[in-house]
């Protein structure tokens, strides 16, 4: 073999070839005790409401009392279900209704959370309200004002429907992120792809608008707000900074059916720090799905729902603990999957299932709304981190509408609201 | 499914196979919001009814209900309580209690995450435990295991509730002609196609056995050989009486209104043939796959989805 052969195998085998590492938390402490008997109510019985059944009847204790919708057919569809659920047309209906419900999840329309939260937050539940809280700042500000009220009077749990700051993997990794394996920042990449024309069909056509709210400009905060918030809660969670300014555009390109709401948008968010991020999100394609990416000096972190891996620079500082870690392959890179706890998972066969989280992530952020309410205890995700985040989805689909670069100020943080922040 | 051109097309993947349709008579963006609402259900259902996801609802309660009494959902119940039905209308012969002795027989990837005494306590030649080893109270909405050999897999019905369920979103979106397939074991045919009085269906690539036109119909297929194979495309199939494979080289194909049913009869089918048995609803096409063989045809006088011979 050559000299130069050696070379470029070399350069094949380090340079071309970073270690990844899967961090995965002790999924055996993931293992929740069960709920006290809790009565819940769900609003809003749409896809996602049908997706939050699905993960609430795998939280023992809990009992879905009721649901309300204002489409009959989803209400029928959500009664499938949970058939052991009062059935209501309206909030107001629910509360007078079944007055032993003893939270609310609101999963309606974003531009209907407001009235919402406010009505089951003054009938005294506790409230899970979806992310983007709203689809305007002054609504999100009633939502978070209507909060700090309640719980200043009432006690009640008031949690932000932002997944990742309750995702045990997520929490893991941020606990490398932050212990300096990334060193220094450098950059910050969002992709969040799925091909779903998010058309919805109505055979009664006075329904349609009411259904296709994604596509009115009007009440739509399109892709960077129904996506991008949990991203850029994600990274505000991460790094502890806030956007400077957002710039960017978005087309439609997969579905040119007379809408007008971007299919396919790409921003720019620049921080304090100097770090941007990219994010790319597409109706018209499934590829690469979704995941955040965070580039640092010595390594990279990839966040991707269930999963998470830290990609380490060759040069970068080798840790005691690399040396039991399990490695696998992953493309052209050897990498090592970090479990904490891997021995005992390894005895118990649980490794041979995939590394990642075995619930979606909604299902972990759903049971800390619940352990919140239960042991008394703060929410992984405040209603005031739904606020920031949701401010960030409405200047960032500004940003896309208006084709400018949107600034963020102070004002724009100030949620009005004077307690926990 | 070959080229249809006019037809709007939508595929997803999800319980191990593929679903694809193919959708007609409304504007390209109608039929595929219909078409993805209505595959947007069979995801739904894939989370909840998953043998292989660890997360899905009928993981917990293969993990939990030999133990204890599991809350399920109203549509889960519902699946269970028509496999209890089917099971008993087959003389046992269609029986979803066969997860853990289909992994004793290499049928299915381990899985550790469930319980691992289920595979343990399967013997790999014993009859299976049965439908009536589970316990369903429709009261308290839960299920529970009478035996703890249980290990509910419901793949040869999943997939069928999955079309039917599709069938009826597409329905109510206003679509009137569409054809859905899951992974070719199972098709749905709504309406017709432009100028045809059916959907042509071939039973196989070959053409030595008998094709079905369908017309607002449900057709399920199951074979004795292996998933992906030439008819069918269903996986291996256990003797629920002796817990060991059925006969590799026994088809049957089963036309009715749901396809859930139809699904579950086939496999019911290959196990052994059940002409008392069958309801007068269903037509059976049954036989070996050997094109050779005679074979056997239940009830073929239904309109909805007439059996035509090969062309010789």
């Amino acid at each position: 073999m050559s000299p130069e052969t050696d070379r470029r195998t070399f350069l094949a085998h380090s340079a071309g070839a970073l270690a990844a590492m899967a961090l995965v938390p002790d999924l055996s402490l993931l293992a929740r005790e069960p709920l006290a008997p809790h009565t819940t109510a769900l609003v809003g019985v749409g896809p996602w409401g049908r997706k939050i059944l699905g993960e609430l009847k795998k939280i023992d204790g809990l009992t879905v009392g009721a649901i309300a919708d204002v489409d009959p057919s989803r209400l029928r569809g959500g009664g499938k279900r949970v058939p052991e659920a009062k059935q209501y047309d309206s909030i107001t209906a629910l509360l007078e209704g079944s007055p032993e419900v003893e939270s609310v999840i609101v999963a309606t329309p974003t531009h209907l959370h407001r009235a919402v939260v406010e009505e089951a937050l003054a009938g005294g539940k506790h409230v899970y309200c979806e992310a983007p809280l709203a689809h305007t700042i002054e609504d999100a500000r009633g939502i978070v004002a209507a909060a700090a009220s309640a719980r200043e009077s009432g006690g009640r749990v008031v949690a932000a429907g932002l997944t990742a700051r309750a995702n045990p993997v997520y929490d893991h990794a941020r606990e490398f992120f932050r212990s300096d394996a990334v060193r220094k920042l450098l950059s910050m990449r969002s992709i969040s792809m799925k091909k779903t024309s998010w058309r919805i069909p109505s055979p009664d056509p006075s329904r349609a608008a009411a259904r296709n709210w994604r596509l009115d400009p009007e009440l739509s905060l399109g892709l960077p707000g129904e996506w991008g918030t949990h991203a850029f809660d994600t990274v505000h969670w991460y790094t502890d900074e806030l956007p400077l300014t957002v710039s960017g555009g978005g087309r439609v390109l997969a579905w040119p059916d007379g809408r007008t709401v971007a299919d396919t948008v790409d921003l720019t968010l620049r921080y304090p720090s100097g770090a941007a991020l990219q994010f790319e999100a597409s109706l018209g394609s499934s590829y690469e799905s979704s995941f955040e990416v965070f580039h640092g000096l010595n390594a990279s972190i990839r966040l991707a729902r269930t999963h998470a891996w830290m990609f380490k620079e060759a040069d970068a500082p080798t840790q005691g603990w690399e040396v039991y870690a399990t490695r696998e392959r992953i493309h052209r890179d050897e990498g090592i999957i970090l479990i904490a706890n891997a021995t005992q998972l390894a005895s118990q066969g649980k490794l041979k299932d995939g590394i990642g989280l075995p619930n979606d992530p909604l299902h972990y952020a759903l049971a800390d709304f619940f352990q919140g309410i239960g042991e008394g205890k703060e929410v992984a995700t405040s209603i005031e981190e739904g606020y920031r985040a949701t401010v960030m989805g409405v200047l960032a689909q500004r940003a896309v509408t208006t084709g400018e670069t949107i600034s963020f100020d102070a004002a724009h943080w100030d949620h009005g609201a004077t307690t926990q922040q | 499914m070959t080229h249809l051109p006019g037809f709007e097309r939508l595929a997803i993947h999800a319980m191990g196979t593929r679903f694809e349709a193919a959708l007609s008579g409304a504007s390209p963006a109608d039929l595929r919001s219909a078409g993805e609402v209505a595959f947007q259900e069979i995801l739904e259902l894939h989370a909840r009814w998953s043998a292989f996801d660890p997360g899905s609802l009928l993981t917990r309660v293969n993990r939990l209900a030999a133990g204890r009494a599991v809350p399920i959902d109203g549509e889960t119940f519902e699946v269970l309580a028509l496999a209890r039905s089917l099971w008993e209308a087959t003389d046992g012969t269609f029986d979803p209690t066969t997860g853990a002795a289909m992994r004793t027989h290499g049928f299915r990837p381990s899985r550790p995450d469930t319980d691992p005494g289920a595979s343990a306590r399967a013997s790999a030649d014993a009859p299976l435990p049965g439908m009536g080893a589970v316990e369903l109270d429709p009261g308290a909405g839960t299920v529970r295991f009478l035996d703890p050999r249980v290990e509910l897999d419901l793949g040869a019905l999943a997939k069928g509730v999955a079309l039917d369920r599709a069938g009826e979103s597409l329905r109510e979106s206003g679509v009137p002609c569409a054809l859905i397939h899951g992974g070719t074991s199972g098709v749905l045919a709504i309406g017709t196609p432009p100028d045809s009085d059916g959907w042509p269906i071939a039973l196989d690539r070959e053409g030595r056995i008998p094709s079905v036109r369908l017309r607002d119909a449900a057709l399920g297929v199951s074979a004795g050989h292996g998933r992906g194979a030439a008819i069918g495309g269903g996986g291996h199939v256990l003797d629920p009486r002796t817990g060991r494979p059925g006969s590799v080289d026994r088809f049957a194909a089963v036309v009715g209104d749901s396809a859930a049913v139809a699904d579950a009869w086939a496999t019911a089918w290959v196990v052994r043939a059940l002409p008392s048995r069958t309801p007068e609803s269903l037509s059976v096409l049954a036989g070996l796959t050997d094109g050779e063989t005679p074979t056997e045809v239940t009830h073929r006088s239904d309109p909805r989805g007439a059996f035509s011979p090969p062309p010789r």
